[in-house]
């Protein structure tokens, strides 16, 4: 893919300043090209991927993060993004600047840095191109930029080189820290001509609930080719007080600096990350990305019948098990006691036996959200009736022990993951 | 005698939880009314949603005063508060500020003592209105057995069938190795 060749062509020069903004929350997705399983347009089963790239769609993050999800509400990408150029300076000289989805990744983008000031991005990276993916603590965001040399004599412009780079924006935090992270990498993976001896550096600035804590990307030439260079920043919140939540979009500038060539300037933001100390039962601060719907396992091992329970109720229809339908935390105490009067209210007494109704009492999609019960043979539910589809609740008679741990599960996971009112979840069985 | 405050169940139980961990995989269902964990204790109610009403007493050492009649089901176990901050629980609403923290020698070994009424009142129903008390009294100890002082059918049908309960298993870790990188990247900073 390498485009090694003098060109001559008219480029119109836009006779604005030297920043091209380029947002990154705003970029990316060509939904044709979103081949990937994980890159799915939140309706794409994201059990069922290619073997080749099974292992890429694996997290290791929170306890609730088993593979990342794509950020549901990615905006359609422009065509491509405009070129942006700089005025010619007095040597005629001008640089451009323009994002790309970059055709080809370089191989093990996961093992990019390995630098002191940065961490490793997941694997999963990869499949973050041109559009943001995450798990419950990790964002990534992969895109291409091109950087091009002009210069322009008696009114014909020559391109004079051309740079193109992959640049990976990763974010991360921890459940139980005030303080997140924003990193920026690029690697010119091609080029030719003057465009080969640009520098880059960055800095990191924000725009909300957070303060700069510290953030460091030097100047370093491009090349070598497919050599990183890397910035990292952190972020810490100021929403500590109890109760607070507050988000805060984090930005890199960077600088591209040429002898002869006027300088140019490109931005990255990233705005995905959360921060409260609003989850009940939790003394601390800390930081995740709110879309994510986590996964809570309820282990068949341990919990036979609660296990069986759920996954007859998911395989009628009703829903949790996936990221295109998972269920919604609720803290409302009049939601869940009506939840649970509604679908147990009339349940029999049977010792050694609970009521369990799934989807939860404590979240948005029982019964006090409308439809009706169903029930399954052996559920011991007199007057409910079987059914399929994606509204109601399933109601069965379960092992009263393994009901009273189902209490424990939901609360650790609430608190490990901190799902809060209105947060998304997963419910699955292992 | 201290004064009972109302507790929220949103699922049948509420804790006296070590710095509000709940590792439940690790419980101890066997005797259905106290539930040790490898930290922290949940305690099994009648109702599975609604208030309660709860009193606790943190002592010095082993009661000494004759167990009030009043009470239907006592259970003594061992809890170990790992962090030394243990505190009884809304699994919902979170710790009950009212009631006394019951670890005020610090990090170690508690005897936890729960006494139950009521509990055969409305199982497994909603009840908005506290239909069950609770007593839950500890003092520092060395680890040892389960003890029911005071049994009911309930307990004699869940120490029955304790064999075919959940079974305490190792607790997770907190987290993955991933994620244990990133926080320490956190931390330097």
């Amino acid at each position: 893919m390498s485009q090694r060749r003098e060109r001559s062509r008219a480029i119109r020069l836009i006779p604005t300043a030297v920043v091209a903004a380029l947002l990154a929350t705003v970029a990316a997705i060509v939904p044709a090209e979103a081949a990937s399983p994980a890159a799915g347009q939140g309706t794409v089963n994201q059990a069922t991927t290619d073997s080749g790239t099974q292992e890429q769609l694996t997290s290791h993050a929170t306890s609730g993060s088993d593979r990342p999800a794509a950020q549901p509400e990615q905006k359609q990408a422009l065509a491509s993004e405009a070129q942006t150029c700089t005025a010619p300076n007095a040597e005629g000289t001008a640089v451009c600047v323009q994002e790309t989805r970059p055709a080809d990744l370089p191989a093990r983008l996961a093992h990019s840095s390995l630098a002191a000031e940065a961490v490793d991005p997941p694997q999963w990276c990869e499949d973050a191109n041109g559009i943001i993916l995450g798990t419950r603590t990790q964002i990534c965001l992969v895109t291409g930029l091109t950087y091009t040399t002009t210069r322009t004599v008696n009114g014909t412009t020559t391109v004079t080189g051309e740079a193109d780079m992959v640049v990976i924006n990763y974010s991360y935090s921890d459940t139980g820290l005030p303080t997140f992270a924003h990193q920026i990498e690029l690697s010119m993976y091609d080029g030719w001509g003057d465009a080969l001896n640009a520098s880059v550096d960055g800095q990191a600035t924000l725009s909300g609930a957070c303060t700069l804590d510290n953030s460091s990307f030097p100047a370093q030439p491009l090349l070598p080719l497919n050599s990183w260079r890397s910035g990292e920043a952190f972020f810490d919140t100021t929403a500590t007080a109890a109760g607070a939540i507050g988000t805060c979009a984090t930005f890199w500038y960077l600088t591209f600096t040429n002898a002869g060539y006027p300088a140019a300037v490109t931005d990255y933001q990233l705005n995905e990350f959360r921060c409260d100390n609003a989850t009940v039962g939790r003394a601390n601060v800390g930081c995740v990305v709110p879309w994510y719907a986590s996964e809570l396992v309820y282990s068949s091992a341990s919990y036979p019948s609660l296990a069986s329970h759920v996954q007859q109720a998911q395989a009628s229809g009703l829903p949790g098990a996936t990221f295109a339908n998972p269920l919604t935390r609720t803290e409302d105490d009049t939601i869940i006691r009506t939840n649970r009067n509604l679908a147990c209210g009339d349940a029999p007494s049977i010792t050694g036996l609970s009521c369990d109704e799934y989807p939860i009492a404590r979240s948005r999609e029982g019964l006090s959200s409308g439809g009706t019960r169903r029930t399954f043979d052996g559920c011991q539910m007199p007057n409910v009736s079987s059914g399929t589809g994606p509204t109601g609740v399933s109601v069965c008679m379960i092992t009263a022990t393994e009901n009273n741990a189902q209490g424990g599960l939901n609360t650790q996971f609430f608190r490990a993951e901190r799902v809060l009112d209105g947060d998304p979840f997963r419910v699955t069985v292992s | 005698m201290d004064t009972a405050h109302d507790v929220y169940i949103p699922e049948g139980t509420f804790g006296v939880l070590d710095a509000g961990e709940i590792p439940v995989q690790t419980a101890d269902w066997s005797n259905g009314l106290a539930v040790p964990m490898i930290q922290g204790a949940l305690v099994v109610t009648g109702i599975h949603t609604g208030m309660v009403r709860a009193t606790a007493t943190a002592l010095a050492g082993p009661p000494t005063a004759p167990t009030d009649a009043c009470w239907e089901e006592i259970v003594e176990v061992s809890v170990h508060a790992t962090t030394g901050l243990l505190r009884v629980e809304s699994l919902e609403h979170g710790p009950v500020e009212t009631l006394p923290p019951l670890s005020p020698a610090g990090q170690g070994w508690y005897r936890l003592r729960v006494h139950a009424r009521g509990r055969s009142v409305l199982p497994d129903k909603v009840s908005t209105e506290p239909v069950e008390d609770y007593l839950l009294v500890t003092w520092p100890a060395p680890r040892s057995g389960a003890d029911i002082i005071r049994g009911s059918d309930r307990i004699g049908h869940a120490l029955a069938h304790a064999p075919g309960m959940p079974q305490p298993q190792t607790p997770a870790p907190a987290r993955s190795a991933e994620q244990e990188t990133l926080r320490r990247r956190l931390l330097r900073e």
